[in-house]
């Protein structure tokens, strides 16, 4: 009922669906969403000074434009029976001590979720009629839900005050559940998957996508035979995204749908995939250790795009201690 | 986009008149300026820019109607074809001679009576039922206050007050959250309103005595500051003092349901934000062994079913 949360997990996780349940059927005038980037700041958050012409008076005035933070305020005092969503997506990719800035002080919630610290803010104040002062908190209805991909490349560090002011809650890379049933959701993002070992198409590992990111994880996080690296660098079940149509036709019985699928989930691996596997998760300072993700004839990125597909392009160590134990882990039927 | 007071065409504005000043009764316009001037130094975020008297039921059929009701009210004109953009999203459309205005409630208004008479039932009726209306429709609300928007209690009455327990009275809604705005005379400062349980017990009630007792009894509650406790009690709760038997049923006895709401909700609210235990056992046993006692039609016992699910409510029972 209330929410002050942030989802966090590796990439492609499914965080923003995530989201999106937990505002599923809420009026879209009571969610406010916000994407935070490097060069998001308090004034786009909170609100600014403006100028505007007064036609009245023939001058510029300069007035505050409320920015979504504030926005969503309003409306929460608006009508304390609805609750109102402020959404701020890909939180760590901006300076959260900076963008919230003296609203940090609201975030602390007391028993009934109201804020236990008010602050004046005169701008902020004046924009919500139903205040007759310029202290301010943050209502029960009130909810604030970010997403913060724990992988992000030059990410703002997130201050402890800032962090325990916010429930977190943890995404997992493993393929959804589905929440009523309790059952994996086999046909969700789940298309065959064909693993060349050789110029031999006839001895391609046939697997499926929630099985082989599953073993992609396990040996980027396995310590002895694996990268050993640490659990942001998996990927989630939506790090690629192959929609239910190509998932299905993948699994045609009609040779030439399913070769057409085929060639259009290599396509989209070639190029949603394997520069993040070949730079974030193999790295170049592991390449030439023991263990390796890629096989060994696999010099640089070049050879790896042009030869995904069509020949062996992963480790013997990668498929035979990893992905052939788990080559039909999760199976689409 | 403007503010307004929307008055009920049928209700407190007929009263208006009898509101003395320097004597004579009180013109309308008099009266609408004073109310306005008062709202507006309350909180000058409002802005109102004038009254305007409606069918309010017809408008908002949302609001709990009295002879005390009025609203503030945000009012924007809009083209015909504006109306569905509107709706459903906290607007009403109305259609005033062919003129379409998107009108959204900001506050409820709840005024007094014009004159201290009947002073048992002053104040007291001004905001019940509606405050125990709006309770109950608002109970599986994500917040923890009376209803779905602030209310505004307006004093108009043209008269110093000196009886303790109307000042008292003024202090409770203070306590229940309810803003108090007083027109022509300041009987109590809300920011002066002690809200610790204990200063505000010895500023409003008689015979405590703050150094020697450490609890305080009524015939309503029982505060204990020790164990920082709050027991409902139910006293007044049976034949012979608030209630009367019909012969088939049993009735509330005149108001006397809104005098015990007004006794027991405040104090609750207080003793909440003072971080007290609330024990409502005598009054959930009040409920439930007289189910059978009122008709399933009795408005009034039915309220005390929302007063305890409230009380619950904010006890975080």
């Amino acid at each position: 009922m209330h929410e002050q949360i942030i989802y966090f997990g590796a990439p492609g996780t499914g965080k923003s669906y995530y989201v999106n349940e937990k505002i599923r059927g809420v009026n879209r005038n009571k969610v406010f969403r916000v994407t935070i980037h490097p060069e998001f700041t308090y004034s786009d958050f909170i609100g600014q000074l403006l100028p505007e012409f007064n036609p009245t008076r023939g001058n510029t005035d300069f007035v505050f434009k409320e920015g979504p933070f504030t926005r969503a305020l309003v409306e929460a005092y608006s009508d304390s029976n609805q609750n109102v969503y402020l959404i701020l997506e890909e939180l760590s990719r901006g300076n959260v001590a900076a963008i919230f800035g003296d609203i940090f002080q609201l975030l602390d919630r007391d028993r009934f979720f109201v804020s236990m610290y008010p602050i004046r803010n005169k701008d902020i104040a004046s924009k919500i009629v139903q205040l007759h002062s310029d202290e301010i908190v943050l209502p029960s209805n009130f909810n604030i839900i970010g997403t913060v991909n724990v992988n992000d490349q030059n990410v703002f560090p997130m201050d402890t005050a800032f962090k325990r002011r916010f429930s977190w809650e943890y995404i997992s890379t493993m393929p959804v559940i589905n929440s009523i049933s309790g059952n994996r959701e086999k046909e969700l993002n789940n298309p065959k998957i064909l693993i060349p070992v050789d110029r031999n198409r006839e001895n391609d590992l046939s697997t499926n996508w929630q099985s082989f990111y599953c073993a992609l994880n396990i040996f980027i996080t396995d310590k002895e035979r694996g990268l050993g690296k640490s659990e942001d660098k998996q990927i989630g079940q939506f790090f690629v995204d192959f929609g239910d149509t190509l998932t299905t036709k993948s699994y045609s019985e009609d040779a030439e749908i399913a070769a057409g699928a085929m060639s259009k989930i290599n396509s989209i691996i070639k190029n949603k995939l394997l520069l993040y596997l070949w730079q974030d998760v193999q790295g170049i300072s592991s390449f030439n250790q023991a263990s390796k993700l890629f096989a060994t004839e696999i010099k640089n990125f070049d050879e790896l795009y042009t030869n995904y597909g069509v020949n062996k392009v992963f480790s013997d160590n990668f498929v035979g201690n990893f992905l052939r134990p788990n080559i039909d882990k999760y199976p689409y039927y | 986009m403007g503010h307004k007071l929307l008055l009920d065409s049928s209700g407190i504005r007929n009263h208006f008149s009898d509101i003395p000043v320097n004597g004579e009764p009180a013109t309308r316009s008099y009266v609408e300026n004073q109310i306005i001037c008062a709202i507006n130094n309350y909180n000058s975020n409002l802005n109102i820019e004038g009254v305007e008297y409606a069918d309010i039921r017809g408008q908002f059929p949302e609001v709990e109607l009295s002879n005390y009701t009025g609203l503030i009210i945000e009012n924007t004109e809009i083209g015909n074809d504006e109306s569905t953009a509107y709706e459903g999203n906290g607007y009403f459309v109305v259609n005033i001679e062919g003129h379409f205005f998107a009108r959204k409630i900001l506050i409820y208004v709840l005024f007094s009576d014009t004159r201290e008479r009947g002073r048992n039932v002053l104040f007291t009726q001004s905001i019940f039922p509606a405050v125990m209306e709006y309770m109950g429709r608002y109970i599986d609300s994500p917040s923890y206050t009376l209803a779905n928007h602030p209310i505004y209690f307006i004093n108009i009455i043209n008269r110093t007050l000196t009886a303790r327990s109307l000042l008292r009275r003024l202090a409770l809604l203070v306590a229940l959250n309810i803003e108090c705005i007083e027109v022509f005379s300041e009987n109590i400062r809300p920011a002066d309103v002690p809200m610790e349980i204990k200063a505000f017990i010895t500023a409003y009630y008689e015979n405590y005595d703050d150094v020697n007792q450490h609890e305080f009894v009524t015939d309503y509650f029982i505060v204990d500051f020790t164990r920082h406790i709050l027991i409902i009690k139910t006293n007044k709760l049976v034949l012979g003092e608030y209630i009367i038997d019909d012969g088939e049923k049993y009735l509330f006895k005149g108001s006397c349901e809104k005098f015990y709401w007004m006794e027991i909700l405040p104090i609750v609210v207080l003793s909440v934000k003072n971080g007290y235990h609330i024990d409502y056992t005598e009054l959930e046993t009040f409920i439930t062994s007289n189910v059978g006692n009122f008709t399933a039609r009795d408005d009034k016992f039915k309220r005390f079913g929302m007063l305890l699910q409230y009380i619950k409510k904010i006890s975080l029972s």
